[in-house]
């Protein structure tokens, strides 16, 4: 059932090179829950594509420099 | 964890807690009355309003704890919030729960047709509902555990 998402992301470097951005307020920006941000940053949850350009927006980068798809 | 999973913790150790009770006082009646003269109302009005009042007074109870230790400079709780995470798995959830319910419906149908005696249409459909409510309990803890 529960299987790990091939979408990788670059939130926590992000996150440190936004002033060390912590979880809790990331996710107060975006009003989400802090194991939201725990998951997504672990590969455990896909967020919806709306929610993905918010983050992006948040951090002032693109999407792709924010999620990563393996080519194959 | 987030206050939805906490919530369905809380849910899921009642509903068992009170489904386990309720399985007693039958089992326990049917050892000494032949099942078509067991009356069941009263245990299951009861089960019901126990596991609704249980998981209110058990939420009410863990939210304030919570609150008092984020207070107190704990780690920060999210009572008030519940986002697209907590909605993307109760709907992934619900939907397995769903193919339980009605998967569990088919044997009380079989028995209606076959005019069984009521208190096995009646226990069919209450197991078919209770452990729809279960599943959908488990299958949520997995997902918030392991992704989805």
């Amino acid at each position: 059932m529960a299987r790990k998402t091939r979408v990788t992301n670059s939130m926590r470097a992000l996150r440190f090179a936004k002033g060390e951005m912590t979880q809790a307020e990331l996710a107060d920006k975006l009003g989400v829950t802090r194991q939201t941000i725990i998951a997504i940053e672990q590969g455990r949850y896909s967020p919806t594509l709306e929610m993905a350009f918010r983050m992006a927006r948040v951090f002032g980068v693109t999407l792709e420099e924010l999620f990563q798809y393996p080519d194959d | 964890m987030s206050f939805e999973e906490k919530s369905t913790w809380i849910a899921g150790f009642t509903q068992l807690a009170v489904g386990l009770w309720y399985a007693l006082q039958i089992i326990g009646k049917a050892a000494t009355t032949p099942i078509s003269d067991i009356t069941y109302g009263g245990e299951l009005a009861t089960m019901i309003v126990a596991s609704v009042v249980l998981t209110v007074a058990i939420t009410i109870v863990v939210a304030a704890t919570a609150g008092a230790r984020a207070a107190l400079g704990g780690d920060p709780i999210d009572i008030d919030r519940s986002d697209e995470r907590d909605r993307t798995i109760g709907r992934f959830a619900g939907n397995i729960g769903g193919v339980v319910l009605a998967v569990g419906m088919v044997p009380a149908l079989g028995f209606a047709v076959f005019e069984f005696d009521h208190f096995w249409i009646a226990h069919s459909i209450l197991s078919a509902m209770f452990l729809s409510v279960l599943v959908t309990d488990i299958v949520k803890l997995f997902a918030y555990r392991r992704g989805i």
